[in-house]
């Protein structure tokens, strides 16, 4: 039996909100997710990075990674939590976009842009073949998350974005064939949330 | 932002290029070497003990535009305390270089433990401007202070049996936190053949910069032979050990289809998942356009070594 103040909480949550709990929060919330990037670049501005190249590259593709988790957590949090946060996921999910086009970006100053280079690369090197599919398949979920575009796609848009399933996985592959160690705790971790949050989605269709 | 012109990198070098000189006008001015250190704005740079009144300097590197301390101790693989760059510099507080003891082992005559100031005392320190080409396709100019491994080794007397020298790193986890994890099978081997153990370019390393080694970069003791990928530069060496057997070294018994026994510097045989060609030059070029560099086959020492791989496939003994 659930207690009497759990219920009244949700009551009292449901009537409030959180609009009405916490002011602006979608502006906080983009301030929050852009942090990570305020803090690379003051480092990059101040000098503090030995080897910019791996020093952003690293963290951006981190980053990226961790919010494309977070924007999964939101379709489970929903089923616990007396309130939506669905309104967030796609800020959350486009800034992961804009990580890991930071990401890539590095990648190509590093390769002087030079892109028959960067052809190889992709052709030749698994972890990088798989890190770009992701990319343009993020690529291609950004661009289809406007609001036009899901009125636009109507019942396929939601298959489409199924693809992030898809892109979670590459991304985890991405990483730990990208590590110099294969028995590298980092990206088991990752990988571990990414079969939870992709399990727990499992479950709630039967 | 231009990492080359900081004014860090140009402070440091400058001074350093200039440290004799400059040292003996402090003391002259009795003002003493204090004075020196305080011009540095790392604190890493107090850590060691001078060691430039104990060595000589050599023709080696003359020519090589040296990167910063700061970049130097602040940009290292070193597993034992964490896998990023930034890791060791944080971390590598909990590592007590001093005493420390080496354990002489194996095929050799005169076998025992070493107390470390015994063991480096007999010899003249030197100073060796290095290249040092990392594997994965980054590289860096490293003025090193050191002993020939050679004349170290054979004080030892190996016998007729010792083919290869095998280094260990310490195996401590509370000096070593990132032991505790099993990035690496701990403790870290690494292994030379006594010809290329004897090559005068194998160096057994105490300092950098004219200082002890900060611990981040293998205090007290560490290998670097610079014709190789800096993971045969094995640091923090506890043990020294002569067989007849080749062994299998930390990288390789962790994925022996990308790290070899040899990791002779060869920009003609890729690591399977990413290009030898070329290296990134710490410190060099600018925000958007790096500083890139062909690699050369061994690193560019092949006068001195390449004669130790004749009639070897480098593309098979990776």
């Amino acid at each position: 039996m659930k207690s009497r103040i759990y219920t009244q909480g949700l009551i009292w949550l449901r009537i409030f909100n959180l609009h009405m709990v916490i002011p602006w929060q979608k502006p906080l919330l983009f301030i929050l997710l852009l942090t990570p990037f305020l803090l690379l670049l003051s480092d990059a501005l101040l000098g503090n990075l030995i080897d910019p190249i791996e020093e952003i590259t690293n963290p951006t593709g981190q980053w990226a990674l961790r919010f494309l988790l977070l924007s999964l957590l939101i379709t489970p949090l929903n089923k616990i939590l007396p309130f939506s946060l669905i309104k967030y996921r796609r800020m959350i999910s486009v800034f992961s976009f804009f990580y890991a086009c930071l990401h890539l970006s590095i990648y190509l100053i590093d390769q002087n842009f030079e892109l028959q280079l960067v052809l190889v690369d992709v052709m030749k090197r698994p972890y990088i073949t798989v890190g770009f599919s992701a990319f343009i398949l993020l690529f291609l979920l950004t661009i289809t998350s406007t609001n036009k575009m899901v009125r636009c796609l109507g019942g396929r848009w939601k298959k489409l974005h199924r693809l992030i399933y898809l892109i979670i996985i590459l991304v985890i592959v991405h990483f730990y064939w990208q590590v110099k160690s294969s028995t590298d705790i980092e990206p088991m971790i990752y990988g571990l949330i990414a079969l939870l949050l992709l399990g727990f989605r499992i479950n709630w269709k039967r | 932002m231009m990492k080359k012109i900081t004014e860090y990198f140009v402070t440091s070098e400058a001074h350093y290029l200039n440290r004799r000189n400059f040292i003996k006008q402090s003391a002259r001015l009795g003002v003493g070497l204090a004075t020196f250190r305080a011009f540095s704005s790392s604190a890493e740079w107090m850590q060691g003990g001078g060691l430039s009144d104990k060595m000589i300097s050599t023709d080696y590197g003359k020519e090589l535009a040296l990167n910063s301390f700061k970049e130097i101790t602040n940009y290292n693989n070193f597993y034992e305390f964490g896998t990023s760059k930034r890791n060791p510099a944080k971390n590598a507080h909990t590592l007590k270089p001093k005493p420390w003891h080496v354990k002489v082992s194996g095929e050799c005559l005169k076998q025992g433990d070493y107390d470390l100031e015994d063991f480096i005392a007999p010899y003249q320190l030197e100073e060796r401007i290095y290249r040092f080409r990392c594997v994965e396709a980054w590289s860096m100019v490293i003025p090193w202070v050191g002993v020939p491994l050679a004349s170290a080794l054979k004080i030892f007397q190996p016998t007729s049996k010792a083919k290869y020298v095998v280094f260990k790193t310490l195996l401590d986890k509370t000096q070593m936190p990132w032991q505790n994890r099993p990035t690496l099978d701990w403790p870290y081997i690494e292994g030379l053949t006594i010809a290329e153990a004897m090559n005068p370019l194998s160096l057994l390393v105490v300092g950098l910069y004219g200082k002890t080694l900060p611990n981040q970069n293998g205090a007290p003791l560490r290998l670097v032979v610079p014709w190789k990928y800096g993971f045969k530069n094995i640091k923090s060496i506890v043990s020294i050990h002569f067989q007849e057997t080749a062994p299998l070294n930390t990288w390789q018994g962790q994925a022996s289809s990308e790290y070899g026994f040899y990791a002779n510097v060869n920009p003609a045989v890729d690591h399977p998942r990413w290009s030898q060609a070329r290296e990134r030059i710490i410190g060099g070029g600018s925000f958007f356009s790096p500083e890139k560099r062909k690699t050369k086959l061994f690193n560019g020492y092949g006068n001195e070594v390449a004669h130790l791989y004749t009639g070897l496939d480098l593309v098979k003994n990776f």
